[in-house]
């Protein structure tokens, strides 16, 4: 070791007597002092003859450096034009990987700053039956409070229920969400309290907690603690105090809330009481080291012994709170937890960024190899001459590649900030890039840009470096072996793009094909009022919805009102049996009036609507989709019976049978479908508009509500609106896609672009002569475009397959998909082809058109 | 005083660590090599050398042609290594006789320190 150290350090003519000398001198102390004073003096003396050796090492290195900075410098202001082709194209690929490595990281970190996370479960109901089972969003009300009692292993527990409210403070009315809450939520949730005292927050009857917005919503910048605010929950209205504020929600939490409150304020005190329906969500919080498991065969019969036979008597399942943002497919939903972004979304956004960023890099070597190979040989030749080492030289041109990948680097940062905000108006997230936050990679980003540099600098350095200066000036070695590479580097460039158009294409024509299905019904100049808030007293009376009914269809703009229990897409879950059949099906219900199937316009297949002439409907009329009437199988649907379709009103019969109508998103098949006559509960009205002015309309309309129900807010929507945004998150997608495509396919053009000037340069003598002998200009354009051409066919061949089975697995998620048309992977060859060809073409054009003259002059 | 400003050129002026070495192998004569050159300055001036940081001004005082060198027989005692023995040139001992001269002539009439 010591000799290997000295023999690295010292003079080399020395070496040799050096290692002698202090073999001597070790010796000698050996013989008079003992052998660790020997290796003492002899380690000490190499360390102290090491130190002024690196500082003379650094110091010379130190000095080439700054000669290799200014000659980079030098060469990147000398050609402008590549040299920013190069730096911005990576910087590209860069701020695309650092944009995506920042959503990854706001994905992962979802829920994470719950001090227990880990330990949370939510308690979920499930229901077998013959024809498959049903997990449950709730659970029975006193599950949470049995299981925190009965079992040590569970610390904490607490059950949840939104509501929504309006809330007074003062002379300000707001709209609020609000989660009712058992005063052990603090326990189990790590929501920091910036005023108040966590344990205590909750404990009273009639107290609340705000979160820091909503705080500053209701109060401004006055201290809310102890105010009274009077909380409006359906008919009832109750002065609660406020006795905590908590700290601002972070944007990654799947739970969020403007107020907290009892729950008992919220559902009442049949919450505390076994069979009374699945009340509330429930979230327990385990002691460290438990096993769920174990947990869950123990509670089973806790739970069964206290609820009645056939009622929703099942079994109780634990799912880790930490898996719901990542994407656990058994813990999808949640009454509760905001809903989350699909998984697969993070996957492909990687696997793009990753692709963008190879993109990026192949350019950046694509380019400095053609640029070192093309232009810079007479600079090499010169100054293999004046007697620049090898080493030095090839020292020189890593050196550049890394400055320049490290300046892409710097450009790549800033351009992701300047992206950031759109970016998060895309992805519907608060991401800010800290450099320096947990987990960052800036250390990675920068060996891989060091790497992806040295890589770049190296390559025409090893090459050029090893041919005589006298070929260098002669040109000879570029006809030779070392194209390949690049032709590699292109094809991949091309594929790659070629790939990401394809899949933007697809996922384009897919939101389009969501967007303009048939649904079945015309959503179309349909507004839904949102009159939820409405008192229930309003909503029993049945007073509202005919007074409203009646005063609009006066105007000539209104065609048909209709009265819904829910809202598209929000259907209830109910279990049907048909009479004499064992196995019942889940089927989706909703409870409408005599008007939906005008308001809505959707087609009979078999049978009635319900109609005013039948009494009997009100109380068993049931009218059922296509669906339906598949999953049972039943031959004559109108003279068939439900024997148990709804647990509180028994039998019904199915009067009518409606076309498959898409009331869920495009994202879900159909389902089969019920429908009952509703009198008196309805949370949404639909109201087709008719004419060409919904503005009018919407004013008709307002003034009409705010007679029938004075002092409620007015909430509407424009049905069509609603359906397109269920499909908000592919329209994001495909936007994504299509931007980090045009991305792609600008680097690509850039690169290919100088890659075309370079090789019609080197050629110019070529062409001169080409042109002098007879050459047409066509031909040279060919000659020169070529190559290229060759290289994008072949990508285009190459990426057929690859995208077809991408798309094919993408799109199979979907029911309703839009074909894998030929013609669109033609086209997304043309998109990426046509420009680049382009590029090329027009500087072989401008090549091909030179005066022979000039071009042979050019020596 | 002009002409004598002629004859010190100042690239002959050594360093102090050049002229310890240089005096130290003109002291030991025929026995100069690294081993003894070191443990001369070290005997005469107490200073805590270190042996590596002899070799760097000796091949710089041999590139300068202040020193010559040669290897001597292998010994036994150095694991094979031959010793490399030094010797300094006319030119070596000029350049201290001018190191010297210059280094009067700087102290030429300070006198405080004189009695030492």
């Amino acid at each position: 070791m010591g000799r290997w150290i000295l023999y690295k350090i010292l003079p080399i003519q020395l070496k040799h007597t050096a290692y002698g000398d202090f073999e001597e001198i070790y010796r000698r102390i050996l013989r008079e002092s003992g052998e660790r004073e020997a290796k003492t003096w002899y380690w000490k003396h190499i360390f102290l003859s090491a130190i002024p050796f690196f500082c003379a090492n650094i110091h010379w290195r130190f000095i080439m450096i700054k000669e290799y900075l200014k000659l980079t410098l030098r060469h990147i202001r000398h050609r402008k034009g590549t040299a920013f082709v190069n730096i911005v194209g990576l910087a590209v690929g860069f701020a695309c990987c650092i944009l995506v490595f920042y959503f990854i990281r706001d994905e992962l970190s979802f829920d994470r700053f719950h001090t227990h996370i880990d330990s949370i479960y939510e308690v979920k109901s499930k229901v077998t039956y013959n024809g498959g089972s049903e997990v449950y969003k709730e659970t029975e009300g006193p599950v949470a409070p049995t299981l925190a009692a009965d079992f040590v292993e569970v610390e904490a527990a607490t059950r949840l229920a939104k509501v929504d409210l309006i809330v007074k403070a003062g002379e300000n009315i707001f709209r609020q969400k609000g989660i009712g809450v058992d005063p052990s939520f603090f326990d189990v949730f790590s929501f920091p309290l910036a005023q108040g005292n966590s344990s205590s927050a909750l404990s009273e009857p009639l107290s609340v907690v705000l979160s820091a917005k909503s705080a500053r919503l209701l109060f401004g910048t006055s201290d809310p603690l102890g105010r009274i605010i009077s909380i409006k929950i359906a008919d009832e209205t109750s002065d609660c105090r406020v006795t905590g504020i908590t700290k601002d929600i972070p944007a990654n939490s799947s739970l969020k809330y403007d107020l907290l409150l009892p729950i008992l304020l919220v559902k009442g005190l049949e919450i505390n009481q076994w069979n009374t329906g699945l009340d509330a969500a429930s979230f327990i919080r385990l002691r460290k080291d438990t096993d769920p498991n174990a947990l869950e065969a123990k509670f089973q019969s806790t739970i069964d012994k206290q609820l009645d036979k056939g009622a929703s008597k099942g079994s109780h399942y634990l799912f880790p709170f930490a898996d719901y943002h990542k994407g656990a497919r058994t813990y999808s939903f949640s009454s509760i937890l905001e809903p989350r972004s699909s998984p697969s979304h993070s996957i492909i956004l990687a696997g793009i960024a990753f692709l963008v960023l190879i993109v990026a890099g192949l350019n950046f070597l694509n380019l400095s190899i053609a640029v070192a190979a093309a232009k810079r040989i007479k600079e090499i030749g010169i100054r293999k001459l004046l007697g620049a080492g090898k080493k030095q030289l090839f020292h020189q041109f890593r050196f550049e590649g890394i400055v320049m990948s490290l300046a892409a680097l710097v450009v790549g940062f800033l351009i992701a900030q300047i992206v950031l905000p759109v970016f998060n108006q895309f992805a519907g997230k608060a991401v800010r890039l800290d450099l320096l936050g947990p987990g960052f990679p800036v250390l990675a980003l920068i060996f891989f840009a060091v790497f992806l540099g040295a890589l770049a600098g190296s390559y025409p350095g090893w090459f050029l470096l090893r041919v005589r200066p006298v070929d260098l000036f002669k040109g000879k070695f570029l006809l030779g072996r070392k194209k390949s590479f690049n032709r590699v580097f292109l094809l991949f460039q091309f594929g790659i793009s070629i790939f990401l158009v394809i899949t933007a294409g697809f996922l384009f024509r897919q939101h389009r094909h969501l967007l303009r299905a048939d649904l079945g019904y015309r959503p179309e100049r349909v507004v839904v009022l949102d009159i939820e808030q409405l008192t229930s007293q309003f909503q029993k009376s049945s007073q509202f919805l005919p007074v409203l009914k009646a005063n609009l269809l006066q105007y000539p703009e209104i065609k048909s009102v209709s009265g819904s229990y829910s809202g598209m897409s929000s259907w209830s879950a109910m279990i049907a049996k048909t009479e004499g059949e064992q196995s019942p099906v889940i089927v989706r219900f909703n409870g409408v009036d005599h008007d939906f199937i005008e308001t809505l316009d959707i087609e009979m297949v078999e049978g009635r609507w319900f109609s005013a002439e039948y009494p009997s409907d009100k109380t068993d009329g049931v009218i059922v989709n296509e669906a339906f009437v598949n999953k049972f199988n039943i031959k004559k649907p109108t003279e068939r019976i439900l024997s148990e379709f709804i647990k509180f009103r028994g039998p019904g019969k199915i009067i009518g049978v409606i076309r498959d109508f898409h009331f869920d998103s495009l994202l879900q098949p159909i389902q089969p479908a019920m429908l009952n006559l509703e009198g008196e509960r309805f949370k949404r009205v639909f109201i087709r508009l008719e004419g060409d002015n919904p503005g009018r309309a919407i004013d008709i309309i307002k003034k009409e509500f705010s007679v029938a129900a004075p002092d409620y807010p007015f909430l509407f929507s424009f049905l069509d609106d609603e359906v397109a945004s269920q499909y908000d998150g592919e329209r994001r997608w495909s936007l994504m896609v299509t931007v980090v495509c045009i991305f792609a396919i600008l680097i690509a053009c850039a690169g290919v672009f100088a890659l075309a000037m370079i090789a019609a340069t080197r050629r110019t003598k070529e062409i001169g002569v080409r042109k002098v002998l007879g050459a047409s200009i066509v031909r040279i354009v060919g000659l020169l475009t070529g190559e290229f051409m060759w290289i994008a066919g072949v990508a285009v061949v190459l990426t057929w397959p690859a995208a077809f089975l991408t798309m094919h697995k993408i799109l199979a998620d979907y029911p309703y998909r839009t074909p894998l048309s030929f013609w669109v992977f033609v086209a997304g060859g043309m998109v990426v082809l046509v420009p680049i060809l382009a590029t090329v073409g027009l500087q072989a054009v401008r090549a091909a058109i030179r005066n022979p003259v000039e071009s042979l002059r050019y020596e | 005083m002009h002409t004598d400003c002629l004859e010190i050129n100042m690239k002959r002026i050594l360093t102090r660590s050049e002229e310890f070495l240089l005096l130290a192998v003109v002291r030991l004569g025929d026995l100069a090599y690294p081993v003894s050159i070191f443990d001369e300055i070290v005997k005469a001036t107490g200073s805590s050398l270190t042996l590596g940081a002899i070799y760097f001004p000796l091949q710089r005082l041999e590139e300068r042609g202040f020193l010559t060198s040669y290897l001597g027989d292998p010994t036994t005692d150095r694991s094979g290594k031959s010793k490399r023995y030094y010797l300094a040139t006319k030119e070596g001992l000029q350049a201290l006789a001018i190191t010297r001269k210059a280094q009067e002539r700087m102290w030429e009439g300070i006198e405080c320190f004189k009695k030492n």
